[in-house]
C-alpha cells in the first residue's frame, strides 16, 4: 500500500513579490512581473528579466542576517521561501533534533553570483576566499537548511531547469520508503551573468517580453526566486499537528535522449514523464483540469511540449493549458517549485493564471493556451511540467483533498 | 529489498577500467593527481568525443563498461552523482566571461557546464528514456545518488539502475580549494597515513554501478541499505547504524579518512563510539585521494573485499589489523562524512 502524501504549507518568492499572498494578487491583476534589469551587474541590461524586486542589502535585513556573515544569492531567496513554507506548516517548533525531517533542495547556480562577481579575487588575492566554500551546490542547500533549523537528512539536486520538480519527486519517494516523517522539498535560483550569458550564447533569450505557446515567441526570459512544499504522510500530521491542504498524486520523471539543449520534435521525454506521473498517481488524462506548461516561451519547446500533450490526451480534450513564465519569468531550477506552488493556489482558489500576451495560435497545434482565468469545470488536479537541458523532464500532479 | 551491484567500473589515478589496484595499487606521494585516461576509442566515436570534456568522455567509459560487466544493455534509470558537475568548462567560460567581456562567449563551454550533463550525455549514448536525476551534495553526492537508486527500487518504478559518481578537478579549481586548506602542501602516504596535519591529497573520480533487484551470476555485493544523515549527534549516529545494521557488528568499517587531521579525529571517534575501536577500519583515499565523490571507490573497494572474500594489506589503515578479520567476510559498514556536516552509511553484505 502506497501511502498518501499530503502537502501542509508552502512558500514562495518570484519577480511577483515576497511570499503567496502578493504573488496571487499579482497574477489576479494579470500583472507581469517581467520588466528592466535593476539587479544583475551585465553588459545586457537590455534584456527584459523578473528579478526579486529586493536588492541583496534589503534581503539581508529582510532575514537579519549579521554584517560578517557571508550570503549568496540564491542562500537569501531560499531562506525566504523556506521560512513561510515551515511557518504556514506548523513545522517551525519541530526543526530539531529527533524530529525525522528531510530537506530536498534544487540548485544549479548555487553560489555562482558571488563567484562570478570575485572570480577576479579568487585568482589574484585572498579578500573574497569565504566564498569559495559557498560556491557549490549542496552548499547554498546548508546554508538555507541551518536558517530554518535542523534537518534530520538533507540533499541537493541538479538537473538544471527540472531541480526543483524532481527536489518533490524525491522527498515523496523518501517517504514512501520511511527514510523520514516529514519531506521539505523546492528550489531556489538566482539570475546570474553566467547563465544570462549562456541562455544569450544558445540565442533562446527574447529581448521583448516572453509569449509562451504564441505565434510570435522568440524565446524566454529569465527569472529568479525560490519556492518549497512541505510534504507528509498521515500519521506525520498528527505526530506534528500538520494540516492536509492538498494531496501530491504522483511525479513522473523521464529523459529526452534527445540534445542537450533542445527538445525532440515530438516530445518524447516530455510524453513520457507525463504518462509516468498519471500511472503513478492511479488518473486519467481525462482527471487533471489545469496543466501548468513548462511554456518557456523557446520555439523549440513549446511545440515539442504542446505535441506531447496532444499526444498524451489523444481524443480526451485538453484541459485549459497555461505557462506562467510570462509572468515570473524562467526561473530556471526554482520553477518546478514555483510553478508547484502556483498549481497549489490554482487548486485553493479554482482560477487559471492566464497565459499572458497570448494572441495567436502556434502552427501545428491543435489548442489554445488559456486566456480566461474561469475554469470550464471543477479543477480537482493539476499537471505541473518541468523541463530541463539534458532532456531531464519531470511532470508532478497536485490534487484537492 | 534485495539490491545487488551487478558490474562496476572505475577510472581514477589508478589504472584506468581494472581491478588491479585491488590487490597493488599504486601509492602515490603527491598533493594532486590527475586520473590516468582510458582509451576511449572504444566506446566514443573519435568525431562525438572531440566535443567532450574529459569527464564526460570518463563517465561514458566508465558506465559502458559497468554495463557489460553486469550484461545489462539498458538501464531502468541514470543516476548521476557529482559534487562539481563538469567544473572544467564551467571555469573556462566563467574566465572567458570575466577576462574577455560578455560578447565572444562559446555556447559549447556553457552547454557542457552543468552538472546534469554527466547523466544526460550517457543516456544521450545509450537512448536511454527512462529515470535520470543527479544528485550534487557535497560528500553525498555518490550516496544520494545510491540512496535514490534503491528507494526507486523500492517503490518499483525501476528494477534496474545504473549510478555514477564523476567528479574532475582542474588546476584552477585546485588551486582555489588550496586556499583553503583543502590540500596537505607535502602529502605522502606516511602523511596521510599520520594524519597529524590539515589537508588531503587531491584526486578525481569517475565510478560507475550497475544495480539491480535480483541476484545475478555477476553480483558483487548485496547493498542491504543507505542512510543520509545532517549534522548528527553521536545519540543519532548510533541509532542510525543500529537500524542499518539491524545490531550486526560489521566485519569491518570503511573509512572516508582522507588524511586530514580533523577529518581523522571524526573517523577515531565514530569507530571508538561505536563500536569501541574493535572493527578493523579501512580507508580508500590514499589510494584514490580525495573529490566529493571518492566514497564511490570506498563502496567499490568494499564490493571488491566482499566479493573476493579479502581485504588486502593496502586498505588497512592499521596493518596489524589483519589478524582481526573473520575468515568469511559477510559485511562491511561503510561511513563517510563531509566536514562534520553531512554524513552517508552504506551497509555491504556479500552476496
Amino acid at each position: 500500500m502506497i501511502p498518501e502524501i499530503y502537502i501542509t504549507g508552502c512558500g514562495i518568492c518570484s519577480a511577483l513579490g515576497i511570499g503567496k499572498k502578493a504573488i496571487w494578487e499579482a497574477i489576479g491583476r494579470m500583472q507581469s512581473g517581467i520588466g528592466e534589469m535593476h539587479h544583475l551587474a551585465t553588459a545586457h541590461r537590455e534584456l527584459p528579466v523578473g528579478e526579486v524586486p529586493l536588492d541583496e542589502a534589503s534581503l539581508r535585513q529582510r532575514l537579519n542576517i549579521p554584517p560578517d556573515e557571508v550570503s549568496t544569492r540564491t542562500e537569501l531567496l531560499g531562506r525566504l521561501a523556506l521560512l513561510e513554507a515551515v511557518e504556514e506548516s506548523g513545522l517551525e517548533p519541530w526543526l530539531q533534533r529527533d524530529n525525522r525531517i528531510a530537506l530536498v533542495s534544487g540548485t544549479t547556480v548555487g553560489g555562482m553570483d558571488k563567484s562570478e562577481m570575485y572570480f577576479r579575487d579568487f585568482l589574484e588575492n585572498d579578500t573574497r576566499n569565504a566564498y569559495i566554500a559557498t560556491h557549490d551546490c549542496g552548499a547554498c542547500t546548508e546554508m538555507i537548511a541551518a536558517a530554518a533549523g535542523h534537518f534530520d537528512r538533507i540533499t541537493t539536486i541538479s538537473t538544471a531547469c527540472s531541480s526543483a520538480a524532481n527536489a518533490i519527486l524525491t522527498g515523496s519517494a523518501w517517504l514512501r520508503t520511511g527514510q523520514c516523517e516529514v519531506a521539505v522539498v523546492g528550489g531556489s535560483e538566482c539570475i546570474t551573468k553566467f547563465h544570462l550569458n549562456g541562455f544569450r550564447t544558445l540565442m533562446i533569450l527574447d529581448e521583448k517580453p516572453c509569449r509562451p505557446f504564441d505565434a510570435s515567441r522568440a524565446g524566454l526570459n529569465l527569472g529568479e526566486g525560490a519556492a518549497y512544499l512541505v510534504l507528509a504522510t498521515g500519521p506525520a500530521l498528527e505526530k506534528y499537528g500538520m494540516k492536509p491542504l492538498f494531496r501530491l498524486s504522483g511525479c513522473g520523471n523521464a529523459c529526452d535522449a534527445f540534445h542537450q539543449t533542445a527538445s525532440s520534435p515530438n516530445g518524447e521525454g516530455a510524453y513520457r514523464a507525463m504518462r509516468e506521473a498519471l500511472r503513478e498517481s492511479g488518473l486519467q488524462p481525462a482527471d487533471i483540469g489545469y496543466i501548468n506548461a513548462h511554456g518557456t516561451g523557446t520555439p523549440n519547446n513549446d511545440l515539442s511540449e504542446g505535441l506531447a500533450i496532444e499526444r498524451l490526451f489523444g481524443a480526451v480534450p485538453i484541459p485549459p493549458v497555461s505557462s506562467t513564465k510570462a509572468f515570473t519569468g524562467h526561473t530556471t531550477s526554482a520553477s518546478g517549485s514555483i510553478e508547484a506552488v502556483l498549481s497549489l493556489m490554482v487548486l485553493e482558489h479554482q482560477q487559471i493564471p492566464v497565459n499572458l500576451r497570448y494572441t495567436r495560435r502556434t502552427e501545428g497545434l491543435s489548442f489554445d493556451a488559456a486566456t480566461s482565468p474561469q475554469p470550464p469545470a471543477e479543477i480537482r488536479h493539476v499537471l505541473s511540467n518541468s523541463f530541463g537541458f539534458g532532456g531531464n523532464d519531470t511532470s508532478c500532479i497536485f490534487s484537492k483533498l | 529489498m534485495d539490491i545487488y551491484i551487478s558490474g562496476a567500473s572505475q577510472i581514477s589515478m589508478q589504472e584506468p577500467l581494472s581491478t588491479g589496484w585491488f590487490t597493488q595499487p599504486v601509492l602515490y606521494d603527491a598533493s594532486y593527481r590527475r586520473s590516468v585516461e582510458a582509451d576511449y576509442r572504444q566506446f566514443i566515436a573519435p568525431m562525438a568525443a572531440r566535443r567532450m570534456g574529459r569527464l564526460l568522455k570518463r563517465a561514458i567509459a566508465v558506465s559502458s563498461d559497468a554495463l557489460r560487466q553486469a550484461g545489462l544493455d539498458m538501464p531502468d534509470a541514470i543516476i548521476t552523482g557529482t559534487g562539481l558537475g563538469c567544473i572544467e568548462n564551467t571555469e573556462n567560460f566563467l574566465s572567458a566571461m570575466t577576462f574577455q567581456g560578455e560578447e565572444l562567449l562559446q555556447p559549447t563551454q556553457f552547454i557542457h557546464s552543468t552538472h546534469n550533463t554527466i547523466g544526460a550525455q550517457v543516456a544521450l549514448h545509450l537512448h536511454c528514456h527512462g529515470y535520470n536525476s543527479t544528485f550534487t551534495h557535497t560528500g553525498i553526492s555518490f550516496e544520494s545518488a545510491l540512496a535514490d537508486a534503491c528507494c526507486q527500487m523500492q517503490t518499483g518504478r525501476i528494477a534496474t539502475a545504473l549510478v555514477g559518481g564523476h567528479d574532475e578537478m582542474t588546476p584552477g579549481y585546485f588551486r582555489l580549494l588550496e586556499k583553503t586548506g583543502y590540500w596537505k602542501p607535502d602529502a605522502t602516504q606516511a602523511r596521510l597515513r599520520l594524519a597529524d596535519t590539515p589537508g588531503a591529497m587531491a584526486g578525481e573520480t569517475s565510478v560507475a554501478m550497475v544495480l539491480r533487484n535480483v541476484c545475478s551470476d555477476t553480483a558483487m555485493a548485496r547493498i542491504a541499505g543507505v542512510s543520509l544523515l545532517c549534522k548528527p549527534d553521536d545519540r543519532r549516529l548510533t541509532e542510525a547504524v543500529e537500524e542499518l545494521t539491524q545490531g550486526t557488528i560489521p566485519d569491518a568499517l570503511m573509512t572516508g579518512r582522507s588524511g586530514d587531521c580533523a577529518d581523522a579525529r571524526i573517523y577515531r571517534h565514530i569507530s571508538q563510539m561505536l563500536y569501541r575501536d574493535r572493527v578493523p577500519a579501512l580507508w580508500y583515499k590514499h589510494v584514490f585521494g580525495e573529490s566529493y565523490t571518492a566514497s564511490a571507490f570506498g563502496i567499490l573497494t568494499a564490493a571488491l573485499c566482499l566479493q573476493r572474500q579479502t581485504v588486502p594489506a593496502p586498505w588497512l589503515l592499521r596493518p596489524e589489523d589483519v589478524g582481526r578479520l573473520p575468515q568469511a567476510l559477510q559485511n562491511i559498514l561503510c561511513i563517510t562524512q563531509f566536514q562534520n556536516k553531512v554524513y552517508a552509511l552504506t551497509f555491504l553484505k556479500s552476496c
